[in-house]
């Protein structure tokens, strides 16, 4: 056996078998004093004489024992388990101390811990695809209603291969799958020729797609996951055979494919990595426009812009408007995360600053009861314990106190994460670009939480053994040194303005999204959402080829569902999910020529679903179609707007969309009626709207919106299936949802950062006040001889408990101070998630200061009072 | 009687090593048989012989067993290992050349 691991086992077996090898060094050492005792009886000498004359010649048995257990190396190890057994028969005779501790900093720890995991999972996880880093969202339009350049399929990109290492022109596209059942809408995704290696496919059967795939006359391609378990039984042997599929705009030509492999779970196409899973990809051979690139490394954003804009404009074919200001790239990955990018930083400050309070509560308690400790401290001092043996007693107790936070702390943010991982995606709107493995504890954080709990306990012992000296009645003959030296006063001042600051600072943070949340909840939206369900449809472009044969569908559908009692509308932009992209509207003979409004094509259902009023002159009504007068109903907003003063009924106006091709141009409409203002979104804040006849400007997908005239009655998924299948079987239905759910899911991240703020808001101030209370009853403690001489002396009540509260006024200003200043940057953090709700509010923020400061007034005060309230002659005794 | 002489600093464990090579020995007997074959020269205390018989055992040297004694109390009794004949028979090397060249100098005229 080496002799490294003799030593080992050698050491293990004095640390854990140290008593049995106590007892046989006794029994062996006993042997030999027996020997001797004999022999010295042997000599002549009594019993007695011979064992006491034994016992001088050996030393007695403790230092020869002694000896011997300190050759087996191990004394260190077992002092330190010695003390471990004694710091926690303590701890457990102080429960109340320990529970407190030990939850509170477990609480910090794991708020810490799980914020951090939840920003890192979103912010810095990277999209699972190659080099998800290098990739960029190419904008060719910088405003919604800006026109992209057109023809620019034709930009040559491998003129850009020294910049662009993957130019990806991939496409979303739906097919139809049918069977006696169902007809299925399937998500598609037409995968670019240069993208094959660029989109992170990864399959799990068969193989993935190559590059002579984009020739074959029967093209290859891959069944998302989902897919295959629900349509194909999750039956491997579909690799290889054939499936019919058709296009969703061309239902009418049965398209085959051939099944080459099956995608990972849960694939997703990088570039729209918040759109749902894919369920299929095919390759296409085609040209498209490019709307993703991976620069190569190190080519800067701002060039790789610079080339390609002139890439654009040197292409020939490509029809760019003299005002286009050039392409701008965007990070995929930011753009992903940008909706949620504040709030998870927001979380994760609070976090940070809950865990400062909570260590310096835990700094306050631990210098408490070191402060009642001195006197057991001085007593083990004076029996021969050496002050390093009591220091580092305290180092242990401080040790196993964070050490047993820190285990918790982190056992209940692994526990937190996985319980809450699908919810907060779900919350957020966001599935996490790692998925739900990203979501639990990892070693980076679990190590910076050991750090950090390494750094508490220096700190903390630190403290402890700086208060564990010498009793504050030997200061007491030099007066001024009375409460502490000048550092100790600072550092308690200090602990106390950081609380009160982090404590304004977070209410106010949580004020703010509370504001917000009202703001949104309380949103007028000018149309109802209860008893509302919302879904869509989609033509096929062979069946309903032009606008006629689509408002006839469209038409045939709303007489449907009113003969089932039920108000059926539609209209080309999807309620809760974007507001209607804003055009140029131009305004006969109005003060301004030109507003910028949403334009919606909306039925007379839609108004009369939703419930939105109708101030003057008439709604949109069904006789408003294509062989009708072309005309329009306006916002109040937009009327005020454009008239301000005067009547907009018989008024005239007409779109302007510069970002389709062609004429952009609409006819000129007649106002036909004033609509209430409407927000599409919970924070639309834009109210200027148009709205045209939907039956004058049917496309082939529109947003449906049902209400049934009953209100007892109750729509579904497969009611509105059944209804579309009665009036046309071939057009696909979407799955209804009730429109308060889709609500709901809008306002969720508000609600969810509101709660989290205001959660992190109590608990910060609750911390404070005890924070508080408690350096105020050690201050007191530390002067209880100043105060009983005091109040001997003649000082009245009111005299003292000022004197004890006099470090408050610094506290209260400075704290303040600082709190206004991290409220003004908690503030700026959250603006973007801010509505109707300005990032600082002077007189809230200082309400909240003068409540935090009254708070901690109040919590100074009752210590203070309850000193004066002891006799004099105890404090003294105490002392 | 003059005091017998201290142990030379390091030679107790050669010694006892020495002392285990005859027989296996409990620690009374070793402090027996040191002090009879050095002719009452040498007598090794209670507080210096158990520690250097533990770390002879914890170097692998010898072994420990316990065993009823000659007069059937329980003791425990050392044994030479192999690796330990080998340390001895080093070390007794390493001796009578250190002490061949000690007595070289000291004698010198």
């Amino acid at each position: 056996m080496p002799r490294w691991l003799r030593r080992l086992v050698q050491r293990a077996r004095a640390v854990f078998l140290g008593r049995r090898l106590d007892a046989e060094l006794d029994e062996e050492l006993q042997f030999h004093l027996d020997q001797l005792t004999q022999r010295y009886c042997e000599r002549g000498l009594s019993p007695e004489d011979a064992r006491r004359r034994a016992r001088l010649d050996l030393d007695g048995i403790a230092g020869p024992r002694g000896d011997a257990r300190d050759a087996r190396g191990v004394n260190g190890l077992e002092d330190a388990l010695h003390d471990l057994r004694l710091v926690a028969r303590g701890l457990a005779r102080s429960p109340g101390f320990t529970i407190t501790v030990v939850s509170t900093l477990a609480l910090g720890l794991l708020l810490f811990a799980a914020a951090s995991v939840i920003q890192n999972a979103f912010l810095r996880q990277p999209l699972p695809a190659p080099d998800a880093e290098r990739l960029q969202h190419v904008w060719y339009a910088r405003d919604p209603g800006e026109r992209e350049p057109v023809g620019l399929e034709h930009v040559d990109w491998s003129a850009l291969s020294d910049v662009v290492e993957m130019a990806d022109a991939s496409i979303f596209a739906r097919y139809l799958v049918r069977d006696e059942a169902a007809t299925e809408e399937l998500v598609g995704l037409r995968l670019a020729r240069g993208s094959l290696d660029g989109l992170g496919l990864s399959v799990i059967a068969g193989r993935s797609l190559r590059a002579t795939d984009f020739d074959e006359a029967v093209p290859p391609v891959l069944l998302g996951h989902r897919l295959w378990q629900e349509r194909f039984g999750a039956d491997r042997s579909i690799v290889g055979r054939v499936i019919v599929l058709r296009a969703a705009l061309a239902a009418d030509e049965p398209l085959a494919f051939r099944v080459a492999g099956i995608l990972v779970p849960r694939f997703r196409y990088v570039r729209e990595f918040s759109r749902p899973e894919i369920d299929i990809v095919v390759p296409n051979a085609g040209r498209e426009s490019v709307y993703m690139v991976r620069l190569r490394p190190d080519v800067p954003v701002r060039a790789a812009e610079a080339r390609i804009t002139a890439a654009v404009r040197a292409t020939p074919g490509v029809d760019a408007p003299a005002s286009w200001p050039g392409v701008r790239l965007q990070s995929v990955h930011a753009r992903y995360v940008q909706p949620v990018r504040p709030a998870l930083r927001a979380a994760w400050i609070a976090s940070l600053c809950v865990l400062i309070l909570v260590a310096a509560n835990v700094t306050i308690l631990l210098l408490l009861r070191s402060l009642r400790r001195q006197p057991e401290i001085a007593l083990r001092l004076a029996l021969g314990a050496g002050p390093r043996h009591v220091w580092r007693l305290l180092l242990t107790e401080v040790s196993l106190l964070i050490a047993s936070a820190a285990a918790l702390g982190l056992a209940g943010a692994w526990w937190l994460l996985r319980a809450t991982a699908p919810s907060l995606q779900r919350t957020l709107g966001r599935v996490a670009p790692g998925g739900d493995t990203s979501l639990s504890l990892d070693g980076a954080t679990t190590a910076w939480i050991f750090g950090i709990a390494a750094v508490l306990t220096i700190v903390l012992a630190a403290m402890a053994v700086a208060a564990g000296r010498a009793p504050a009645a030997i200061r007491l003959r030099e007066f001024r040194n009375v409460g502490g030296s000048r550092l100790e006063r600072r550092a308690r001042s200090g602990l106390m303005i950081v609380e009160v600051a982090i404590a304004i600072a977070l209410l106010s943070g949580c004020a703010l999204m509370v504001r917000t949340a009202a703001s949104l909840l309380n949103a007028d939206l000018g149309m109802r959402v209860e008893d509302i369900w919302r879904s869509r449809v989609a033509l096929q472009e062979s069946a309903h080829p032009d606008a006629a044969s689509q408002a006839a569908f469209h038409a045939r559908l709303v007489a449907a569902a009113a003969d089932e009692g039920v108000t059926l509308g539609l209209a080309n932009w999807p309620l809760f999910v974007e507001a209607a992209r804003p055009q140029d509207v131009e305004v006969e003979g109005a003060a301004v020529a030109i507003v910028r409004a949403a334009t919606t094509a909306a039925s007379a259902g839609y108004f009369d679903a939703l419930g939105v009023s109708t101030i003057a002159g008439r709604a949109i009504n069904a006789g408003d179609d294509l062989a009708g007068e072309p005309v329009a109903a306006v916002s109040a907003a937009f009327a005020a707007r454009a008239w301000p003063g005067t009547s907009a009924i018989g008024r005239r106006i007409r779109t302007v969309d510069r970002a389709m091709a062609g004429d952009p141009v609409g006819p000129w409409r007649r106002v036909v009626g004033i609509a209430g203002n409407v927000r599409q979104m919970p924070d639309d804040e834009d109210l200027l709207d148009v709205y045209v006849p939907y039956l004058q400007a049917p496309s082939l997908y529109a947003m449906v919106v049902m209400r049934p005239s009953d209100p007892a009655a109750t729509l579904s998924p497969a009611w509105f299936r059944a209804l579309v299948g009665r009036v046309d079987a071939r057009v696909v239905a979407g799955s209804a949802v009730p429109l308060s759910s889709e609500y709901e899911r809008t306002v969720a991240p508000v609600r969810w950062l509101a709660a989290l703020l205001t959660a992190f808001g109590v608990f910060a101030a609750v911390l404070t006040l005890v924070g508080v209370y408690g350096i105020t009853a050690h201050v007191t403690r530390q002067r209880r001889a100043e105060v009983a001489l005091r109040i001997v002396l003649g000082a009245t009540t009111r005299q003292t408990v000022a004197l004890l509260m006099r470090h408050l006024a610094a506290v209260a200003v400075w704290g303040s101070a600082a709190g206004v200043a991290g409220a003004l940057l908690l503030g700026g953090v959250l603006q973007s998630q801010l509505h109707h709700v300005q990032p600082f509010d002077s007189a809230m923020v200082a309400a909240i200061a003068g409540g935090v400061v009254i708070g901690a007034a109040i919590a100074a005060w009752l210590p203070a009072r309850r000193a004066t309230r002891i006799p004099p002659a105890r404090l003294l005794r105490d002392a | 009687m003059s005091r017998p002489p201290d142990l030379v600093q390091g030679t107790l464990g050669l010694l006892l090593l020495r002392v285990l090579s005859l027989e296996p020995l409990h620690g009374w007997a070793i402090a027996e048989r040191l002090a009879a074959m050095s002719q009452g020269q040498l007598k090794v205390s209670q507080g210096a012989l158990y520690p250097a018989l533990h770390k002879l055992e914890a170097e692998g040297w010898v072994t420990s067993e316990w065993a009823p004694s000659e007069n059937n109390r329980r003791a425990k009794y050392y044994r030479l290992t192999r690796a330990g004949r080998k340390t001895l028979a080093h070390e007794v090397s390493n001796w009578e050349r250190l002490s061949a060249a000690i007595t070289m100098v000291v004698r010198e005229t």
